[in-house]
């Protein structure tokens, strides 16, 4: 019996184990007025907080921390779309709430910028603005919208010639009149005549440029006549094209920096061009995937991009963005090809609005609290403090399938009046704060006391357990936890299913670490010159950085401060033998804050080189003390540092999941129908953008919602279908 | 509730993305037909005037030296013209290929590549000898050569080019195929630099030696380079193209 086939007049009860992106978009999903009731989801959450890796609260003078730096980028259609959705649905009055429109909640960010090392260790930042695009995000596509490979490659090549005419122009800044324009003169020294000589290279290299322009646009053209793809004809020319440029490559690389990047990003182009002509993107029925067991470095070098341009800040920064580090080693940087190039792709090509945006308050408050407020609303339960411990499968049938016939939780406390209240008001923002409100617990004061951390992985205190029969307490179940814990919460699965097994061993996951500093200075009289950005490729170990100025209006502090900046970076990882110790924790978070310590003594002069006082020390009175107000006198040198916020993500749950080569293969999807009630979702499944990341979950949580109730329609979930 | 009556999922009409469409492309902008024809214009405008202004350069390089041209320039010169001429070859084998490809029952195109009527095809690289440009007439009906330069290849077939113009004007011919039994329409010719200009009226004539490729430049028509396709009426298939250099 299925849902559309009901013989029992009541709603399906659907359980949604965790609470982050993925769950509750399933659970956005299917409570949405469209099934009128047919669903009574219940989302069951360790812990106090909704949000998983997107989780935030509020800590002293309810600033913001987060699980690390979040930017939502401007190709999330379908997150952008539910919080659109959410918002308007939510209605919130804008008198009321700062945070009332789902503009008000998302900014556009146009700027992002790579640091780049030259060859004498100086650090450059290289900030660029990228312009807005039509539309939003979360807007309807037009009807019979499709992308294709062939549409990529269109659009690199456009990417292309303006590159390759931005080089030129530079070019012609720095090249000298053409050697036609200059006036007759007899007897020139030797040192004019190889000045001319020069000159007249350079003139020589830019009408080859041109032409190499050009044929680059007459590809163009033709490429978009062709009424199916010429693969074979169009490499031979493409090769010329490339031959050409890279011709130039040698020649212009000594010019300038930003000649050289310009160029790195045209070399790192073609060779993308010359692998998706030469590996058959165009017509190979997989699309992107069938090149997915390359790393995406490996695959660019495959097709001739140069050594140079592989190490370049541009990948460098593509590969911190994603966390790209397999065991969070970074000499061990490894994406799969085909995913890396349509993340690039998606990011580059289709972003409407901006290429970022950013949440103008916390993602907790930004994303979840809405969303678990409009859900609420809808009728949705939510049992906080529920850590699941196994899902249990019933005995195979006659035809060898098996269910899922239990849940079993251990009940991490016991809330008084029976439903907790997560959320707190902040400036009229409903927020969810850092710690639980152990006043709503039985014997909270206690657990305080003692305590108690219901998010620790490691902390195993429970007061209750609880079991769920299915046809009982539940009739389907979406599996919404993060990868790392599914080997912890579903050993049956795990031993009995071997694309579980499978699953679980390689579909791996990182280790983070995230900063946050408060200054009580603005960036300017920090040092830095540039726009405020979000920066990637930078040191090791903390290679990004956002500038969040932005949300201080949206904390507490006696006097707020004026910047803000959140650093985050992957943490090498550990043996599993020491990541069962009960102090693994404690020992990591230990190691970040010393990793933050020495990155503000010794890297972060390269970023803001006022940090520093004339004795190359970093300032440490620079930074705001939320405790100040207090009159407890401030931690004085590199101990101001507690008077920061820094994390370690080594729960798992918290780890960040990797799409390493070969491994994207051993994804389960959402629509696998191996168990007739149970689906899967999270970042970590085969989503059809199999990456880490708030789009990934979303459609994850979508697909979910599809593989039980039939909503939305495949077609509705943007992006699914894609190369 | 009996283990028969649990709540399943519903069966799934698919449960992969599609990952190519199979007509999976972006809109055409343009008409096949249309885009090669400016292709083919761009890329011979392109190599022309690329080689056009290396020797330009590699020429005033000299005069402005007051000195013989050094060996230096030359082989600047010569790398340049080497550029143009891989760049070439390889263009036109993908734009024959692609034609082809539009229509596979297009035929092949000759084993050897037949030379350009009158096109500017750099040939100096040693091992070619310098020939006259193809005959050119102007509106006063007098065959005049062309602006003769070194390093051109001379008309080939058997195909006349009737120019009128009342200013310095250079007409290039790339046919393919013999015009035996064919009809053929030449598309108005356009510019990438003046986009709302034309050169229309281009038509082939019968003459008493094959046939006459008549061109009318206008007093006001702007300076720049003209290209239009050839097209065969009966398959609409590209025949070849036109080009014509409208000097200041």
């Amino acid at each position: 019996m299925g849902p559309g086939d009901l013989k029992v007049n009541r709603p399906i009860q659907v359980a949604i184990i965790g609470g982050g992106c993925a769950g509750i978009t399933t659970a956005f999903e299917l409570s949405s007025p469209i099934h009128q009731g047919r669903y009574q989801v219940t989302v069951y959450q360790q812990g106090f907080r909704l949000g998983g890796k997107g989780a935030s609260g509020r800590g002293p003078v309810d600033r913001i921390e987060e699980h690390g730096l979040h930017l939502w980028m401007g190709f999330y259609e379908n997150a952008f779309w539910m919080m659109r959705e959410c918002y308007r649905e939510l209605a919130r009055d804008p008198k009321v709430c700062p945070l009332a429109a789902w503009t008000d909640a998302f900014v556009p960010d146009h700027y992002c910028a790579v640091a780049d090392r030259t060859p004498s260790g100086e650090w450059l930042y290289w900030s660029v603005k990228l312009k807005p695009e039509p539309g939003l995000p979360g807007d309807p596509l037009p009807a019979g919208h499709r992308w294709s490979v062939a549409h990529y490659v269109d659009r690199s090549l456009s990417l292309l010639r303006t590159l390759l005419s931005a080089v030129q122009d530079r070019t012609k800044r720095g090249a000298a009149e053409p050697p036609a324009q200059a006036p007759p003169r007899p007897g020139p020294t030797s040192d004019e005549l190889l000045g001319r000589l020069s000159e007249l290279l350079k003139y020589g290299e830019l009408a080859t440029l041109t032409a190499v322009i050009e044929g680059v646009k007459t590809l163009e053209l033709l490429l978009r006549a062709m009424p199916a793809f010429p693969a074979g004809s169009v490499l031979p020319f493409y090769e010329a094209l490339a031959s050409g440029a890279r011709r130039q490559l040698e020649v212009l690389i000594q010019t300038d920096h930003e000649t050289r990047r310009l160029w790195e990003i045209i070399d790192l182009v073609i060779a993308a061009v010359r692998g998706s002509l030469r590996f058959g993107l165009m017509t190979d029925p997989r699309g992107f995937d069938a090149i997915d067991d390359y790393d995406c470095r490996d695959w660019l070098r495959l097709n001739g991009a140069s050594e140079r341009s592989l190490n370049s800040a541009f990948i460098r920064g593509l590969y911190d963005l994603a966390f790209a580090y397999e065991d969070g080693d970074v000499q061990r940087p490894r994406v799969a090809a085909g995913q890396a190039l349509r993340g690039t792709m998606r990011g580059f090509f289709t972003y409407r609005g901006a290429f970022f945006w950013k949440m103008q308050a916390g993602m907790g408050d930004v994303v979840f609290a809405p969303l678990y407020e409009l859900l609420k609303r809808r009728g949705v339960k939510f049992e906080f403090f529920h850590r699941l411990e196994n899902v249990g499968l019933s005995a195979p049938s006659e035809d060898g399938r098996r269910h899922v016939a239990s849940l079993s939780f251990d009940v991490q406390a016991h809330v008084e009046g029976g439903e907790y209240r997560p959320l707190v008001d902040v400036k009229g923002v409903p927020s969810w704060p850092s710690q639980p409100d152990f006043t709503q617990l039985e014997r909270g004061q206690e657990m305080q006391r003692e305590g108690w951390d219901y998010e620790s992985f490691w902390d195993r205190r429970c007061v209750a357990q609880k079991r769920l029969l299915v046809g009982q307490g539940f009739d389907l179940v979406v599996l919404a936890v993060s990868v790392a814990s599914v080997p912890h919460v579903c050993r049956e699965l795990v031993e009995s299913d071997t694309r579980w097994r499978d699953m679980v061993q390689h579909v791996k996951t990182v280790p983070t670490q995230a900063l946050q500093l408060w200054f009580d200075t603005d960036m300017a009289e920090l040092g830095w010159r540039e726009d405020p950005v979000n920066l990637s490729g930078f040191v090791e170990p903390f290679d990004t950085w956002a500038d969040m100025s932005v949300v201080a209006a949206r904390e507490n502090w006696p006097v707020q401060p004026r910047a803000i900046a959140y650093f985050c970076s992957v943490l090498p990882d550990r043996p599993e033998t020491e990541q069962a110790r009960a102090s693994y924790p404690a020992e990591r978070l230990a190691e970040v804050r010393q990793n933050a310590i020495q990155f503000m003594q010794r890297d972060l002069v390269e970023l803001w080189p006022r940090a520093v006082n004339p004795a190359g020390e970093f300032r440490w009175d620079l930074l705001s003390d939320p405790a100040q107000a207090t009159g407890v006198a401030a931690p004085r040198g590199a101990e101001r540092i507690d008077t920061q916020y820094f994390r370690v993500n080594v729960n798992p749950s918290d780890r960040y999941v990797l799409a390493l080569p070969g491994s994207l293969r051993y994804r389960i999807s959402p629509l696998d129908p191996t168990y007739d009630n149970l689906t899967v979702a999270g970042d970590w499944t085969d989503s059809g953008f199999n990456e880490g990341c708030v789009e990934a979950a979303v459609m994850s949580g979508r697909l979910a919602a599809h593989a039980l109730s039939l909503e939305p329609a495949l077609e509705k979930i943007v992006g699914f279908d894609h190369p | 509730m009996a283990h028969d009556d649990r709540f399943k999922r519903p069966e799934l009409q698919r449960t992969t993305p599609i990952r190519q469409f199979r007509d999976a492309r972006p809109e055409a902008e343009a008409a096949p037909g249309d885009s090669i024809g400016r292709g083919v214009g761009m890329g011979y405008r392109v190599i022309s005037d690329y080689v056009r202004r290396g020797q330009e350069a590699a020429r005033n390089f000299s005069v402005g030296s007051g000195l013989p041209a050094a060996p230096d320039p030359q082989q600047l010169a010569g790398r340049m013209v080497q550029y143009g001429s891989d760049l070439m070859a390889a263009w036109m084998e993908f734009v024959e290929l692609s034609v082809k490809n539009i229509n596979p029952a297009a035929p092949s195109p000759p084993a050897e590549p037949r030379p350009f009527t009158d096109l500017e095809v750099p040939t100096n690289r040693g091992d070619a000898p310098a020939r006259a440009a193809a005959p050119v007439e102007t509106s006063a009906g007098a065959v005049t050569p062309p602006h003769a330069e070194p390093g051109f290849r001379e008309s080939a077939g058997p195909v006349g080019i009737r120019l009128e113009a009342n200013r310095r004007a250079t007409v290039r011919l790339d046919l393919r195929g013999s015009l035996e039994g064919r009809k053929l329409v030449v598309h108005d010719l356009r510019s990438s630099q003046a986009r709302e200009a034309r050169i229309g009226g281009v038509v082939f004539e019968r003459a008493p030696t094959g046939a006459l490729l008549c061109v009318k430049i206008p007093d006001d028509q702007p300076a720049g380079i003209y290209n239009g396709m050839i097209v065969d009426e009966d398959t609409s298939l590209p025949a070849g193209t036109v080009s014509v250099q409208v000097e200041p």
